[in-house]
């Protein structure tokens, strides 16, 4: 009987897999790179009987925050849209800026997921189904903000184009409706294309499940799912099917988001180079969100072998690739407005740096164009005290950024008479603050109860699952 | 005798070396180049105007090819930067191509030399105009246009020889401190070189209409460029494979190729697309005047013909696996992109020549009714369709492409076709495609 001799990489936990050697690819998974020891390390949080104290802390605290959220959206939805800041000339506020925001941030899953996939990069295998987490909650809470802006919610269904008997049809011509589609189609898609990544995973907590309720409740959910062979193919299609879909979608849903203000005329909001703008911006705040919650996550859930230094120092060079060009556009637009020779355009760009606003438009250069240059050198990439602060501005200077799209551009009138400035009320702060609590409360219980990281794709990357393969390119799977 | 490195037998000698081709190619390719060149001069001036047609159509073949050597100190810096593996196998030719800067900036001193006759900035009264063409004069001014035009393409030959040469001479020493080297600087020399495409690109296209504005066009014309080496990859070295070189190149290979040419003319469409878009909805003047004249009469087929061939037919043809895993079909649509990629730009700067020209400009009609405007223009705009000067833009292709791959073949000459003794180059050879 011929035997097959399993290589397996035995290494510390906490290696240093960073090297940039052009001889040796480092290994993507530190630690006993086994199958059982990634099912056991994913599956121990979910089938633990408590969750760490911290996480209890979280919880009580997003709850409340969530509470907070639930009050406003109440009070707003009795009271109308009037509590918001919002008036003329300032007709959006922070209703647009925080819908934008969470956009934004729900674009990181699906770009890990789907574009990574195209380019053979193994290492998002780490960190894929976290960061499609965050794209399904951060999607929940962009919806919020046009579901409560139209004034009386439960309308909200006039914007889908439906036969009635008043004949009468949304505005195709509107980004409005288009923003609608392309969002709503987006938060479909990237549930199903997160649920459906998770069906084998369900199904080994559903097979390792120790109680009755676990049993039948990941059944239920993991769909029948056997492992068989014509499973894994059906499988495999479906996801590169999803995976070249989401590509475009992920192109597609910033890029009209920014319509909504780049049909108009406005100067700061008139420019053709606004979808990819949003897009590129999108996905940067998307990826320090997934810096700023893994950093926490694989020290509190014991996942250092799986999201290794290495994946960490990958998402740090992402970071920076996507803040350069962020930093170009803006250092286009500044461009653009000088070589348009146009006193209107020209303003407006004054205006962001010089204006009343000028710490805002200083804010997003600095935090989206400069610090994350830091991530230029390998020790602000892998060391987590450094990378959280860089991700953390980036998010605050990447809402900054929209505020000085919006606002900035719209608070001084092309009249003087009609210039105001932009003040949010509180109930605008709390719905802000709530929507943190709605995205941390749900991302706190998929931590609990889910596996956090897609066990059967990391399985695939182990040396052991490409013994067919010459010893030369194995260390590259 | 058999080139092999870590056991692993890559083929003969003479499979990786092109030690009678190069010679041969280079003496035709560039007698056929100068004679072009030549020609097309000689027809432009029995054209009688200032040699503004043979201008127009030198700058859009030297732009083409601009742009195909700047693609590919792209995809060679892409390499070093995302650390691949497959990409060794096609390396060489992107260093050599990406190596013609020297040359391409010689090829760019009769674009210097009629100047007043294509870039309207350079007339003062023009500039004097209007007053938004004033606040530009900072910018658009013949010496500070001169110094950014040295700048761009000094900084562009100094990288790309720097990154052949050490590639080459890590095929000599084995050395692999020198890949770190190169792998090294390839983040900020990739930084530089994306700023380059983009920059250019207003004062090679953009500046052509002073008056026009869009904040995208620096994008659109990097993208243009990079569809440029993409599509001519598959195509070069499926040449090759014809002639006996790089047997080792496979369908894995060409699958990776096909699906960098598909992202790209994706991308391509993506950007053009977001420009059209919002020109059209915003239908502000200082932005239409672009597309104004390409959406009537000739340039509107063109305008049409661009996204159909552009972009719908190649999508359909590239979206499946099996096409891009087959050379013969892969270089089909290398071939048709790359056509596809000469007319955009053609799109882009034949026209704005003659929109800039006095005729249009003075025009008795308010500018809104664009076939008042290009009856009263004389239709000078269609002046680039004209069979002459079509011959004459199609003589610049030949003549400014046979000098360019004569200048390749000579950098390939006697070299290796692969990075032999790069460390990767097994795990190159291997490589599965998805």
């Amino acid at each position: 009987m011929t035997t097959i001799e399993i290589p397996q990489t035995r290494l510390e936990t906490g290696y240093d897999n960073t090297a940039e050697d052009c001889i040796n690819r480092e290994p993507l998974i530190t630690g006993e790179a086994t199958y059982h020891a990634v099912t056991k390390i994913v599956c121990a949080t979910p089938e633990a009987r408590r969750a760490p104290k911290i996480w209890y802390v979280c919880f009580t605290i997003s709850l409340m925050l969530l509470c907070v959220l639930f009050l406003t959206i109440a009070y707003q939805v009795f009271t109308g849209v009037g509590v918001w800041g919002n008036n003329s000339p300032n007709a959006w506020g922070f209703d647009i800026i925080n819908f934008v925001f969470w956009v934004g941030i729900a674009h990181a899953g699906t770009m890990i997921s789907a574009i990574l996939l195209m380019f053979r990069q193994r290492w998002r295998t780490g960190i894929n189904r976290f960061a499609e987490a965050t794209t399904v909650f951060s999607v929940l809470c962009a919806g919020i903000y046009p579901a409560i802006h139209v004034g009386r919610p439960w309308f909200a269904y006039w914007l889908l184009p439906y036969p009635n008997i008043m004949g009468d049809w949304p505005n195709f011509y509107s980004p409005l409706l288009w923003d609608a589609l392309a969002v709503g189609t987006y938060s479909t898609f990237s549930f199903l294309f997160w649920y459906f990544g998770m069906v084998p995973d369900l199904a080994t907590l559903r097979d390792r499940a120790k109680t009755r309720t676990r049993h039948t409740l990941y059944g239920i959910f993991s769909l029948g799912w056997r492992g068989s062979a014509r499973h894994w193919k059906i499988y495999d299609r479906g996801m590169i099917i999803m995976g070249g879909l989401a590509c475009a979608l992920v192109m597609a849903v910033s890029s009209t988001v920014s319509t909504d203000f780049a049909v108009s005329q406005l100067p700061g909001w008139h420019e053709t180079i606004f979808p990819p703008y949003f897009t590129v911006g999108a996905i940067f705040s998307g990826f320090a969100t997934v810096i700023a919650l893994a950093i926490p996550a694989r020290h509190l859930f014991g996942l250092k072998d799986l999201i290794t230094e290495r994946h960490m120092d990958n998402l740090g060079k992402l970071m920076l690739v996507l803040s350069s060009i962020v930093l170009y556009i803006y250092l286009i637009e500044f461009f653009m407005a000088y070589y348009s020779g146009n006193i209107y355009e020209r303003f407006a760009y004054y205006n962001r740096e010089f204006g009343p606003y000028w710490w805002m438009g200083w804010a997003m250069m600095f935090c989206n164009g400069v610090v994350p240059q830091a991530l230029w050198f390998k020790k602000a990439r892998i060391t987590w005290w450094l990378s959280l602060p860089i991700a953390l501005l980036a998010l605050f200077g990447m809402w900054t950024e929209r505020f000085s799209i919006i606002v900035t551009s719209i608070h001084r009138d092309f009249l003087p008479s009609s210039w105001h400035m932009y003040s949010p009320t509180i109930i605008d702060i709390g719905m802000f603050a709530g929507s943190f609590g709605l995205f941390f409360t749900l991302f706190l219980l998929f931590c609990r109860f889910l596996p956090m990281v897609a066990m059967s794709e990391v399985k695939s990357i182990l040396p052991q699952s490409h013994t067919h393969l010459p010893e030369d390119c194995k260390d590259a799977q | 005798m058999s080139v092999s490195d870590k056991n692993i037998v890559l083929g003969t000698r003479e499979q990786i070396y092109m030690e009678r081709m190069a010679p041969r190619v280079m003496k035709y390719a560039g007698g056929i180049g100068i004679a072009a060149l030549i020609a097309a001069a000689l027809l432009g001036l029995a054209l009688h105007d200032s040699m503004k047609q043979f201008l127009c159509s030198y700058l859009t073949a030297w732009v083409f090819f601009f742009a195909l050597a700047v693609s590919a100190l792209w995809f060679v810096l892409a390499h070093h930067l995302f650390k691949a593996a497959w990409s060794n196998v096609v390396r060489r030719i992107g260093e050599a191509v990406s190596n013609n800067f020297i040359l391409l900036a010689i090829l760019f001193i009769p674009i210097l030399l009629g100047m007043k006759v294509i870039f309207p900035w350079t007339s003062h009264a023009f500039m004097m105009s209007g007053s938004e063409l004033r606040h530009k004069q900072l910018f658009l001014n013949t010496p500070f246009y001169i110094l950014r035009m040295a700048i761009y393409l000094g900084v562009l030959a100094a990288i790309s020889i720097y990154y052949r040469r050490m590639s080459l001479l890590q095929d000599q020493d084995g050395h692999v401190s020198r890949l770190m080297r190169l792998q090294k600087h390839s983040g900020w020399c990739f930084l530089v070189v994306c700023w380059i495409m983009n920059l250019i690109g207003v004062d090679l296209v953009m500046s052509l209409q002073p008056k026009w504005l869009t904040y995208v066009e620096p994008l659109y014309f990097a993208t243009g460029c990079a569809v440029t080496f993409f599509a001519a990859l598959p195509v070069i070295t499926r040449c090759f494979q014809r002639q006996g070189f790089l047997p080792m190149v496979n369908k894995e290979h060409y699958h990776d190729m096909g699906k960098w040419l598909f992202a790209f003319v994706m991308f391509w469409a993506y950007i053009g697309f977001a420009q059209y878009i919002l020109i059209w909805y915003g239908n502000v003047p200082k932005e239409t005047a672009f597309f104004l004249f390409r959406q009537i009469g000739p340039w509107a087929a063109i305008s049409i013909a661009l996204i159909i061939g552009h972009f719908l037919i190649p999508f359909l043809g590239l979206i499946s696996r099996w096409p891009k895993r087959r050379p013969g079909t892969l270089v089909f649509w290398g071939v048709w992109v790359l056509v596809f990629q000469y007319l955009d730009f053609f799109w882009q700067i034949q026209p704005a020549v003659y929109e800039q020209s006095q005729k249009v400009q003075s025009a008795p009609v308010s500018g809104l009714d664009p076939y008042k405007l290009l009856g009263s223009a004389d239709k000078m705009v269609w002046m680039p369709l004209h069979p002459l000067s079509l011959l004459i833009s199609l003589l610049c292709v030949v003549g400014v492409g046979g000098v360019f791959v004569a200048h390749t073949f000579y950098l390939l000459a006697n070299k290796s076709l692969l990075p032999l003794r790069d460390p990767r180059l097994p795990e190159a050879l291997a490589v599965e495609s998805i």
